[in-house]
């Protein structure tokens, strides 16, 4: 039996369908999070944030309509309600890591790993918000520069400038790192 | 295809976001080139460096937490939709003509109730008025139930306060 899509989904969310709002949101939280926890830096914001999208998708499920990829629509919501986030609130940066993953490393890979992503989240931090955000979704979202684009709703090419330069920063910020 | 061109393009190179011609003279330049093939070589590495970092999960009983709101929201979305629907139903058109109706039939019950006592008040006006103009011929001493003391001696204190009386109040004697 083939998959329901997400825009079939989001039409049965319109009619009142919490059931599928549930399903939608085990689908897509994972990629959510971590757009907003990269962009934000603290996981009580992103947590806010994601919520946020979420519910926002619910309250406007019965005036959607399915002419744009559904995954473009949810990221439009989570980017737009981090910029205005950030725009109010100045991010709260913690130390708090993720659980190293692979249990194959040895102790100094995982002291290199933690430390580089430490050091990823920091830099990310000193990058404006847009630069930071089209990095975030071209890194984090797996979104080419068509979809950041209409995420973002600016121009590819405008995704191209603002990713040169992040990376331009980036680059110089983390030069110890790279190579290693 | 110059440095300056390339290096330009070299963020959509690596993305592979420019049309196949364009990604074909970019890499014969790059063939050729160390210092934009240099160029590249670290921008690539720092694309490792940003995809190594490792993944986020998502915290424990997220989704649920997010059900556990839209299910709230849902419920009070319903009963404000009751409370919508009950002031629709309050005004709508049907029983809006019946209260209109009911308030017209209050009104005019009112207002002949209200002319019934008002008839009642001027008629009783009118019989009190011809009872004063009666009693204008009746003597104050009797009104006042005072004529037992016009019967008294002159000069006894019954007199004396009868006297004092139709003074202060011009009666005549």
């Amino acid at each position: 039996m083939p998959m329901t899509s997400d825009e079939e989904l989001m039409l049965a969310v319109g009619k009142g369908d919490l059931n599928a709002f549930g399903e939608i949101v085990l689908r897509h939280q994972h990629s959510a999070w971590n757009i907003a926890y990269r962009f934000l830096g603290n996981e009580t914001d992103a947590e806010d944030v994601v919520q946020e999208a979420f519910l926002k998708l619910l309250d406007a499920a019965e005036q959607y309509r399915p002419i744009a990829l559904f995954r473009t629509y949810l990221h439009c919501i989570v980017t737009r309600l981090c910029l205005d986030w950030v725009a109010k609130k100045q991010p709260i940066y913690t130390n708090k890591l993720p659980e190293a993953i692979d249990p194959a490393h040895t102790a100094s890979e995982k002291l290199v790993s933690v430390e580089r992503d430490l050091a990823v989240r920091k830099v990310l931090y000193k990058l404006p918000p847009n630069q930071r955000m089209v990095i975030v979704l071209k890194y984090y979202g797996d979104l080419g520069y068509r979809e950041i684009a209409a995420t973002m709703e600016v121009t590819e090419k405008a995704v191209e400038r603002l990713l040169a330069r992040g990376r331009a920063s980036l680059e110089e910020y983390l030069r110890n790192f790279l190579g290693k | 295809m110059h440095c300056e061109q390339v290096r330009k393009k070299l963020n959509a190179y690596m993305d592979v976001e420019l049309s196949e011609a364009t990604m074909e003279k970019i890499k014969i330049h790059l063939d050729n080139c160390q210092d934009c093939s240099g160029a590249l070589t670290r921008l690539q590495s720092l694309i490792n460096v940003l995809e190594e970092v490792s993944t986020l999960e998502v915290p424990k009983d997220f989704a649920n937490r997010v059900l556990a709101h839209a299910y709230e929201r849902s419920k009070g979305a319903q009963s404000m939709q009751r409370k919508h629907v009950s002031v629709y139903r309050w005004w709508s058109p049907k029983l809006l003509t019946a209260q209109t109706a009911a308030a017209a039939a209050v009104l005019v019950i009112g207002l002949a109730i209200g002319g019934v006592m008002g008839w009642d008040t001027w008629h009783n006006q009118g019989i009190q008025s011809v009872g004063k103009s009666q009693m204008a011929q009746v003597e104050p001493t009797v009104i006042y139930s005072l004529d037992y003391l016009t019967d008294a001696p002159k000069g006894s204190l019954a007199d004396t306060y009868l006297t004092l009386a139709s003074a202060t109040n011009g009666w005549e004697r």
